[in-house]
């Protein structure tokens, strides 16, 4: 008995298993502890969908909304300011959004589901800021080319009346559009896209 | 090859930056430990792992837990409800709070058990108690953090006893308490000490603790010091390296150990009200005392000593002393041999009377008081005091066997064992083993054995 | 203030009564959460009969929605959850706490961890240990829980029933049994069922994770077997050449 080698690859073979063994044991185990890290219930109920009621926005006008702690714009645009959207995009960094986030139908020009009403997340894309909505045409401080739209005080970076980037500042890309549905032609549900998702 | 040279170089890189090797050498592959370790010398990596895992589940709950006296309660079951796998990172928690008491127990027994406590090692026997002592502490904290009824009630009676000691008493609770009940402000403070200070106290105290062991080495079931017989290359003739011998050991039975903690925590993390107790699952209400308070079970045995004295200050006197000898073990056993295998009758009879009292308090902690279980607590603690007070008197002329040249084996063979105990048990082990239904069994289960080996090796190449 | 002093004192000395064991053993229940009819019976019941006044504030209808495996729409035509709420909202109770202050000069007790704090047998007992008491102000008493506040909001499927009390010698009057006076819309069996599956269903409220506990739990002691094993092997492989020394 006491003079039987050493298996050494019997000995390779058990280490080499309870390794992988182990290994395979601790990933799972840290698995939980991981996943505990995640937006719990409590915050996902807090982030929940909501409501937006359009009935009393008029043309021009700008609603803020929280969804999931962050502000959301609401804006009736006007017909004028549509249609300079179309003037502005040899000036812009992406004017197609194909570097934006959005949901898929508001993949356009004018970054929307329904042409007037804009829904954006009003945080800067740079670092965070919160812009602001600057609707007159060519005011003093942002030169006589502004033909309405956001900026944002932190470092300068515009946006035109559909949240797309100009080029030249700091901020990458468009403005978040959140996902958003209409339940009816004045309820505006943002959080939800159209069937889930 | 190559990557062989690599992580020589690295590692070279690091050993003369970081005594990475040495400490290698001297503490895991070059550290000889006796080779005869039985089952009992696992309780201390065992609580080391305790130790970990309380640590990483308590920073998890931390995340998402509450030390504020009007959201503690429900923070808790915002937890274990809402917080993905939260319910696991708490019973774990909870369960290991628990285990960590069964493991620190049977580890303590080990040292009485073996001696282990005795010169060299007076040193590893008190950083030991001073981790008992803390991890009494933050047990007792952590136990006010779900703010449940007994969470509140216990720590109320358990502060009051401070109020106990003459003069200073009164103030002192003030100042444990923050307040003149206990409220948000102590909820606070003992967050504040349950997840900071006392866990690195408690780190510091192990790293202590295993220094001291390491400098003089471990004891052994024989309590014959390994090192007074080396050879001719300066390594003990019956030690064997910790690493790999024990560290495989120790990986086994963690594995087993782990078996047990997760079987309690899926299928019965409130071990029938032991682990959680029920009052706690109603939140803390000052108006309302439940109508038993009962610690948590490894507080019990001590709490059972302080209810048996009439009187508060007695009482608590009484409970403080029970933890305080044993700090002084090690100067009240005056036996020069540190092994039970080769101690006198007396001691091994002590001893079990010590256990048998230890655990009968334990019990009677849990039970409403009753007149008898009164008296029962009175003559459990009495025994329980008298084991260390006649300890100095008759552990200095002890009849002790004499000690053998090498090691024994970890578990004496029945075969080999003497005395009147061990002739008893062996009679009514022939009985057994003559009867018929137990052949029958044993044929019954041999024969699976045999039928799994086939099975299962047959199989391999 | 006062009615709070009173309901403790109600409490302390009906817990002493209790003790004395005077009050009426408590029955067994028995409860099987995994029967997931039987937890939707019971959550029918408590939607009809408890949650007017009582909350489960730390579940939530998505929560239940699929543990017993209804949708959303299920659980809403199934007349568990009100058409108005959302799937990730709290099951809070339909009465504001100013009311039933008023109401019942105490505040109904949320019944998240009841079966935790109480335990199945006494739910199962106390609810079906109400009786007739002129005295009581809601008419009605319990043998498990004396003096209660609650009135007996089950009774027209119980029936009312009137107690029978004996004589103690040396101690008085006793609770010896409850029989029925007049028969509710269910017989005794069938409501001691229904009172089974209310009982059920607060006992999944009270640890909802007690489904996924026993779902991965196996797959874990397999796993942690199978680890053992292998380390043993290991273990006995290293030690094969020491083993057999002294």
């Amino acid at each position: 008995m006491t003079d039987q080698s050493v298996d050494t690859s019997k000995r390779w073979f058990l280490t080499k298993t309870a390794s992988v063994m182990g290994a395979l044991g601790t990933a799972l185990a840290a698995a939980p502890f991981v996943a505990s890290l995640q937006p719990s219930l409590k915050a996902q109920a807090a982030g929940a969908p909501i409501e937006v009621d359009l009935s009393k926005l008029e043309s021009g006008q700008k609603i803020t909304v929280m969804w999931r702690g962050k502000p959301v714009w609401v804006l009736r645009r006007s017909s004028e300011a549509l249609k300079s959207l179309g003037r502005v995009e040899d000036k812009l960094r992406d004017p197609g959004s194909d570097e934006s986030d959005q949901p898929p139908g508001a993949k356009n020009e004018t970054r929307s589901l329904k042409p007037e009403i804009l829904v954006a997340l009003a945080v800067c894309t740079h670092l965070g800021c919160a812009p602001t909505y600057r609707p007159e045409l060519a005011p003093a401080d942002l030169g006589p080319d502004w033909m309405g739209g956001f900026f944002c005080p932190c470092h300068g970076s515009r946006f035109d009346l559909a949240g797309r980037v100009y080029k030249g500042v700091p901020a990458p890309k468009n403005l978040d559009i959140p996902p958003h549905h209409y339940l009816s032609d004045t309820r505006l549900l943002i959080g939800l896209n159209e069937g889930g998702a | 090859m190559m990557s062989g040279e690599k992580s020589n170089t690295v590692l070279a890189w690091l050993d003369e930056r970081l005594p990475v090797t040495s400490f290698w050498k001297e503490h895991l592959a070059g550290y000889y430990a006796p080779k005869n370790f039985n089952f009992l010398y696992f309780f201390g990596s065992l609580a080391l792992l305790v130790l970990v895992i309380q640590i990483v589940t308590g920073i998890f709950l931390a995340m998402h837990y509450k030390p504020d006296a009007n959201l503690a309660f429900d923070s808790v079951e915002y937890i274990m409800r809402d917080v993905s796998w939260g319910w696991l990172i708490r019973y774990m928690h909870s369960t290991g709070a628990s285990l960590f008491f069964v493991v620190v127990y049977l580890h303590m027994f080990r040292g009485l058990f073996y001696g282990s406590f005795k010169k060299p090692r007076e040193l590893v026997w008190l950083f030991g108690m001073f981790i008992f002592l803390l991890l009494m502490a933050e047990a007792f904290m952590g136990y006010l953090l779900p703010w449940g009824q007994m969470s509140y009630w216990g720590a109320q009676v358990i502060i009051s006893l401070f109020g106990a000691i003459p003069v200073v008493g009164e103030q002192l609770a003030l100042l444990i308490r923050g307040d003149y009940v206990v409220a948000d402000a102590t909820l606070n403070r003992f967050f504040a000490l349950h997840v900071s200070a006392i866990p690195l106290a408690l780190l510091g105290l192990v790293v202590f603790h295993l220094a001291a062991l390491h400098t003089v080495g471990s004891n052994n079931p024989d309590g014959v010091e390994i090192k007074s017989d080396k050879d001719e290359n300066g390594i003990p003739r019956d030690g064997i390296p910790l690493h790999p011998y024990y560290t495989v050991k120790d990986l086994f039975v963690v594995s087993v150990f782990l078996l047990v903690f997760s079987f309690i925590i899926f299928y019965t993390p409130e071990v029938g009200g032991y682990f959680l107790e029920h009052p706690n699952f109603e939140p803390a209400n000052p108006m309302k005392t439940p109508e038993h308070i009962a610690p948590v079970w490894y507080f019990t045995p001590f709490y059972s000593i302080l209810r048996a004295i009439p009187d508060k200050l007695g009482g608590v006197v009484a409970m403080g002393a029970s933890i305080a000898v044993l700090f002084l073990l090690p100067w009240l056993d005056r036996c020069p041999v540190k092994s039970i295998r080769y101690r006198s009758r007396t001691f091994k009879l002590s001893l079990v009377l010590l256990v048998v009292a230890f655990i009968g308090l334990g019990i009677l902690g849990t039970k409403p008081v009753t007149v008898t279980t009164t008296l029962l607590a009175r003559l459990f603690s009495g025994i329980y005091f008298l084991f260390f007070i006649a300890l100095p008197f008759y552990s200095r002329a002890e009849k002790t066997l004499p000690l053998p040249e090498r090691l024994r084996a970890p578990v004496i063979p029945l075969a080999e064992r003497h005395g009147l105990l061990w002739d008893c048990i062996r009679y009514l082990l022939q009985g057994v083993q003559s009867c018929e239904a137990y052949r029958r069994a044993e044929a019954e289960v041999s024969g699976l054995c045999q039928k799994l080996k086939q099975t299962c090796c047959k199989s391999k190449p | 203030m006062k009615n709070l002093i009173a309901l403790v004192l109600s409490l302390l000395i009906s817990q002493a009564v209790l003790a004395e064991g005077v009050g009426l053993p408590l029955e067994d229940a028995d409860v099987d959460i995994t029967d997931l009819e039987s937890l939707k019976r019971g959550a029918r019941i408590y939607m009809d009969y408890c949650a007017g006044c009582h909350s489960v504030k730390h579940m939530r209808y998505s929560r239940m929605a699929t543990d017993l495996k209804l949708s959303e729409e299920q659980l809403k035509a199934a007349g568990l959850m009100p058409p108005d709420s959302r799937s990730l909202d709290s099951i809070e109770g339909s009465m504001n706490a100013e009311d039933s202050k008023n109401w019942l000069s105490v505040d109904p007790p949320d019944l998240s961890l009841v079966s935790r704090a109480r335990g199945e047998d006494w739910l199962f007992s106390y609810l079906k240990g109400f009786y007739v008491d002129s005295e009581s102000p809601t008419g009605s008493n319990n043998a498990v829980l004396k003096n209660v506040g609650m009135p007996n909001v089950l009774w027209q499927l119980q029936g009312i029933q009137r107690p029978v009390f004996k004589q103690i010698p040396g101690e008085g009057e006793a609770l010896d049994k409850l029989v029925i006076d007049h028969p509710g819309t269910q017989s005794p069996e069938q409501f001691a069922a229904a009172v089974n599956d209310l009982v059920a269903f607060l006992a999944y409220v009270g640890e909802p994770a007690r489904f996924d506990r026993v779902r991965y739990g196996k797959f874990v002691l397999l796993g942690l077997l199978a680890l053992s094993l292998v380390l043993y092997r290991l273990k006995a492989e290293y030690w094969k050449k020491t083993a057999t020394a002294p």
